[in-house]
Parts: structure tokens; C-alpha cells; sequence
């Protein structure tokens, strides 16, 4: 997985996503036309305030919309494949399989009902066509993979048996289960502790490495994002506003509202000692017709691969 | 020197725990044990730590929502708990607490305006006229507009019903105000806008504040001191500069190295500050290596002094 791509052909993305539309039928548009591609074993990162249209684009890529809100355009291709053409069974044979989501609360993401062990086992009967018992042997393995203490023991247990941190593991390990391509992790760590949460993103970051998976991470933390990223897009009432690597995003913002969101945050250590000054908001920086205007989406090319994790 | 505003004088706060068969043991969680803080006039006090440390339990014992198993409380020397303690309607004018969901502690079926007034009649402050100018006047200091008041909370955005839980809380002009995590449901750009009303109202009317908060960042900007509770005792405590230019004790030092910060990552170096040296011979407890359980009595230990306002819990 390392090491720049040789001459200007890029690779195959594993997602590219053009053009795609959400409304509530046809004539309320949530979501204007966002376009963006994956490349394999990258971590994309989707940034926005909440009502951006940041956890619906990921939502409609796994084919989980919820109605009233539909795709009304646009095309999802998924491996060379245009998923939204893909009829329910298809779509449901791709999930959890090729692509897996992590979701912000596992207490409502899992069942209640069923032991950890089984639900992950699940995962490898309906994909894997194996029987209960292999399954559950895989599990046990899974539970280890993810950093559970005593997954034998574990495995037996219900979710609420759990604390918040394991239960993300637990999630992780049914996403991961079947290896997918591509990994949606939508707030994986928001509804998790300071400490947990530094855990809980560097197990999902070693394992897609290990295994290759291109991972799209959408939060509303600048600072998850720059952790996690290699390339971020920035979302804004329902537009991608801006696309860059990660590095150049946070040394050189391209648009006014990217400019915006960096500069209302509290940075950890940037109080200095003669007293507490006033943050800067939003408004200060990006007018309100900035934002809302139908400009194309400011992006730059992917530097050299290597750059970003040096 | 000037008594302080508030003190809060060796807490502690427990809750039965079942038991784990019918003759098992009794259990307790000592959810806060052994806390001692003092908030002086004006300034801000924060509670840091994970969730189940104890910070929001503390919080719930000065606003007198909680009993506290032992332990007193002081508002300007006066006990606010045991059997001297003010009934609820002289401690509303004392302590007023915000909360992190605005939509969830607001009536949904009451417009703002006669929300805001009920609580001026029912302190005998004012009614009518009067009480609608006051509501008005309070409004616009919060940055909303007097015709608001007609208004239902489902109308709001986010930012705007923090802003009401603001109004609501400072309607009778109390000395303290409890923030619990006030600006960890809102937006980015929200954030700013709210943390920059709080210091000012901070400023224009003395208000003194208790705030509750697990984001580090926010917590540097506006406190005054820090206290980081774990597993229900404060393990550090200072001035914000002590704790964030030397955050000492293993634990503040992880909670400060867990915060994603964009800038530490982009330059490559994430460079703790160092800690501030400790008594030889001595060690900290309790030992974060190990989850203690909350059931145990907790070792013996005391918050030593390592510099001028800043203390750290060593074992004894």
C-alpha cells in the first residue's frame, strides 16, 4: 500500500460518487450535486456543520436512506458499478460485505437482544455461508482483532453489558468482519470519552491499513478529521464547498466557510497568558451569500501519496 | 482574604449498588468521594474528566438535586445543605444551572416569553408590563430580539434555545451559574458564538461559573481554574495555565494527549508540556493503569501542592 502511484494514472477508485442528489421528492433538493472520488486504502474524510448533508451522502451511498428523503440524481459507482441502478437484493448482498458502516451510537446500532458473538457471527453465515459454530469461532477472532479483553467471555455478552467504548469495538468488528472495501464511519467517536475515542480511531485507522480499506469518515470534528485523513471535503448546506489533501486544507483554505469553521475553534494551548480573548465567528469571516451560492467545488489535486503521512 | 463565594467542603456523594446475589455484600458506587473545591466571585471553575468521574454529581449537590452523603456545601459562608440549608425558592436566586440539550429542558408547549415571566411571578418580582420589559431587556442581552417572546422553543435553532437556557437560567439574577457542558451539542460555528456570550455576561454582570465539560479546548479558553475529577476524586487541580503548561498527574496528562488537535498533527510534533516535579518517594494515585473499581474503598491519598495553586493527588 505505500508508495507514490508510478506516472500520472491515478488508480481505480474504489467510490466515485458524481453528481448525487438527495431531496424529499423532486422539487426539495437537500443535497446540490456533490461529487467525489475514493481511492483504494484512503481515508476521505466529510466535514460539515450539522443540516450539510454530510451523514445522508454516506447514507445513500450504503443504500440506507430513509424515506421521505430519496436519491433524485447522480450516479454511485461502487467498483465499476453504478450501485443506485442495483435492485434492494443486489444492494443488500453489498452490505456488510463490500461496504460496512460504523454508525455514532452502538447502543441503538445493536441489538439488544442478541449476544455480541452472534451478531458478528451473523456477518459470516449470510456472507460467508457458514455454519453457527465456525461462525462463531470467527467471531471470537474478530473480537480479538478489535482489542477486546477476554473476547471468549465477551462474545456471550449482550450490548448493555458493555461500556460505550467496547460497544464501538464491537460495531467495528461486524463492519469489518467480511473485509469490505469500503468502510462509512459516520461520527464513529462522538458519543465516546476523550480517551476512548484516541482508541477507537486508531484501531479503525490500523486495521483498514492493514487490510487496505478505503474508509469514509464524516464528522463534524476538525480534529478527528486531520487525525484520520488524508483528504478531506468540506460540506456546507448541502454542497461540497471545498476538496483538499489534508495538509494543504488546514495551511491553506480555499473557501471563505472552511476559513470560517478553522477560525471558531478553540485550539488546545492558543490561550495566551494575559487573558481570555473572544473566539472568532463564523459570520465574521464567510457572508452569508458565500455560503449559499452555487459555485462549483474548490479543489486541488492529490499531492504525492507519501507526503501525507510524513 | 475574602471567604470565598462557594465552597465545597469534603463531598461525598454514594449510591446503593445491587447486590450481586442475595447474600452477597452490599455495594456502593462512590460516585464522588472526598472533593473539596472553592469558587471565588467571578471566576470560573471547571470540572473535567470522562463520563462517570463524578463532575456532573458535584455539579447535581450545588444545585441541591442531589443529597450529598456527607460533606457540606457553603454559599458566602452559609451551609447550603443538611438542616440549615435555604428552601428552593431562596436557592434559586443563588445557583441557576444550563443544560447541554436546550430543546430538552425547555417546555415545548409554553412560548418563551411567559416561560421567562413565570419564574418572576412565582419570586413575586415582578408581573405584566414590568415583567414583560424584563423579559424583553433579558432577551436582548442574550442576542435575541424581544419578539421572540411569542415565540415557541420549537421555532429556535440550536444556538438560539442555548441562548433561551441562558435567558431562563439568569432571570433572577443569581450569583452562580452550573453550566453542564453548554456548548457540546452545538455546532462548530455555534460553539464560538455561545462561549463568547457566556464571557461576556460573565464580565458585564459578575457572574461566577461552575462549568462542566470533557472538551479540553474549550475549558482552556474560558476557565479561570480546572479541577480533573477520575473515578469520583479530584487528581489535579489549578489555575488553567498550571494545568495546560504542566499538566502533572498521568491522568490530566492522557485526557490532555487524547484531544485531536489539527495543528499538533500537521506539524508532526505532539509535544506534552512536562510535568511539574513531584516529592521523592512518592507516586499518584490513584494508578490509571488499572481501572479502580468503584466499589473498593479507595486508597488512602492528598492533594499535594507542586506549585503556587496547583495541586496533584499523591498516595500517602
Amino acid at each position: 500500500m505505500s508508495g507514490a502511484p508510478s506516472g500520472p494514472v491515478p488508480p481505480t477508485p474504489v467510490l466515485s460518487v458524481r453528481d448525487l442528489r438527495i431531496g424529499v421528492g423532486r422539487s426539495n433538493e437537500l443535497l446540490h450535486g456533490v461529487s467525489f472520488d475514493i481511492l483504494p486504502g484512503e481515508t476521505y474524510g466529510l466535514v460539515g456543520e450539522s443540516g450539510s448533508g454530510k451523514s445522508i451522502t454516506g447514507l445513500s451511498v450504503m443504500g440506507l436512506l430513509k424515506r421521505p428523503l430519496q436519491v433524485t440524481g447522480g450516479s454511485v459507482v461502487f467498483r465499476g458499478q453504478d450501485v443506485l441502478t442495483l435492485g434492494r437484493r443486489a444492494r443488500r448482498k453489498l452490505r456488510g460485505d463490500r461496504m460496512a458502516m460504523v454508525f455514532q451510537e452502538p447502543m441503538t446500532a445493536l441489538n439488544p437482544l442478541a449476544t455480541v458473538g452472534r451478531q458478528i457471527a451473523e456477518m459470516f453465515v449470510i456472507h460467508r455461508g457458514m455454519d453457527w459454530s465456525q461462525a462463531r469461532r470467527k467471531a471470537v477472532e474478530a473480537l480479538e482483532s478489535v482489542r477486546v479483553p477476554a473476547p471468549e467471555e465477551r462474545a456471550r455478552s449482550y450490548p448493555h453489558q458493555l461500556s460505550g467504548g467496547m460497544r464501538q469495538r464491537v460495531m467495528i468488528a461486524i463492519a469489518l468482519a467480511c473485509r469490505p472495501d469500503l468502510l462509512i464511519a459516520d461520527e464513529p467517536t462522538t458519543a465516546l470519552d476523550v480517551t476512548v475515542q484516541a482508541g477507537v480511531l486508531e484501531l479503525i485507522a490500523e486495521l483498514c491499513k492493514a487490510e487496505g480499506t478505503a474508509v469514509l469518515l464524516v464528522s463534524h470534528d476538525l480534529g478527528v478529521i486531520a487525525n484520520m485523513c488524508r483528504r478531506v471535503g468540506v460540506m456546507d448546506r448541502g454542497r461540497l464547498v471545498e476538496e483538499q489533501d489534508t495538509r494543504a486544507l488546514f495551511e491553506n483554505p480555499l473557501h471563505p466557510y472552511t476559513r470560517g469553521l478553522l477560525a471558531a475553534r478553540p485550539r488546545l494551548g492558543s490561550r495566551t497568558p494575559t487573558g481570555r480573548g473572544r473566539l472568532t465567528e463564523l459570520d465574521q469571516v464567510v457572508t452569508g451569500e458565500e455560503r449559499g451560492r452555487d459555485a462549483p467545488t474548490l479543489t486541488t489535486p492529490r499531492g504525492l501519496r507519501l507526503e501525507a503521512s510524513a | 482574604m475574602k471567604a470565598p463565594l462557594l465552597e465545597i467542603r469534603d463531598l461525598a456523594v454514594h449510591f446503593p449498588l445491587p447486590r450481586q446475589s442475595i447474600l452477597g455484600a452490599k455495594r456502593t458506587l462512590r460516585a464522588v468521594q472526598g472533593v473539596n473545591l472553592t469558587l471565588n466571585e467571578g471566576e470560573c471553575l471547571s470540572i473535567v474528566g470522562e463520563s462517570g468521574c463524578g463532575k456532573s454529581t458535584t455539579a447535581l449537590t450545588v444545585m441541591g438535586l442531589q443529597e450529598p452523603t456527607s460533606g457540606e456545601i457553603l454559599f458566602q459562608g452559609k451551609p447550603l445543605t443538611g438542616s440549615g440549608a435555604p428552601g428552593r425558592k431562596e436557592r434559586a436566586r443563588i445557583a441557576q444551572m444550563v443544560f447541554q440539550d436546550p430543546y430538552a429542558s425547555l417546555n415545548p408547549r409554553q412560548t418563551i416569553g411567559r416561560m421567562l415571566s413565570a419564574q418572576l411571578a412565582l419570586h413575586g418580582i415582578a408581573r405584566g408590563s414590568e415583567a414583560r420589559d424584563r423579559v424583553a431587556g433579558m432577551l436582548k442581552r442574550v442576542g435575541l430580539t424581544p419578539d421572540h417572546a411569542d415565540r415557541y422553543p420549537h421555532e429556535f435553532s440550536g444556538g438560539q434555545r442555548q441562548r433561551i437556557g441562558i435567558a431562563r437560567a439568569l432571570m433572577l439574577d443569581p450569583k452562580i451559574l452550573v453550566l453542564d457542558e453548554p456548548v457540546s451539542a452545538l455546532d462548530v460555528s455555534i460553539q464560538a458564538q455561545i462561549i463568547n456570550l457566556l464571557m461576556d455576561l460573565q464580565e458585564t454582570l459578575g457572574l461566577s461559573y461552575i462549568m462542566i465539560s470533557h472538551d479540553l479546548s474549550v475549558v482552556e479558553h474560558v476557565s479561570d481554574r480546572v479541577a480533573v475529577m477520575y473515578f469520583g476524586r479530584v487528581v489535579e487541580e489549578g489555575d488553567w495555565r498550571s494545568i495546560f503548561s504542566r499538566p502533572t498527574h498521568p491522568y490530566t496528562r492522557r485526557l490532555i494527549g487524547s484531544v485531536p488537535d489539527p495543528d499538533a498533527i500537521l506539524t508532526g510534533a505532539r509535544g506534552l508540556p512536562d510535568a511539574a516535579p513531584i516529592p521523592d518517594a512518592s507516586r499518584f494515585s490513584p494508578d490509571i493503569s488499572r481501572r479502580p473499581d468503584p466499589d473498593e474503598e479507595p486508597e488512602p491519598s492528598t492533594l499535594v501542592s507542586i506549585g503556587e495553586s496547583h495541586r496533584v493527588r499523591l498516595a500517602q
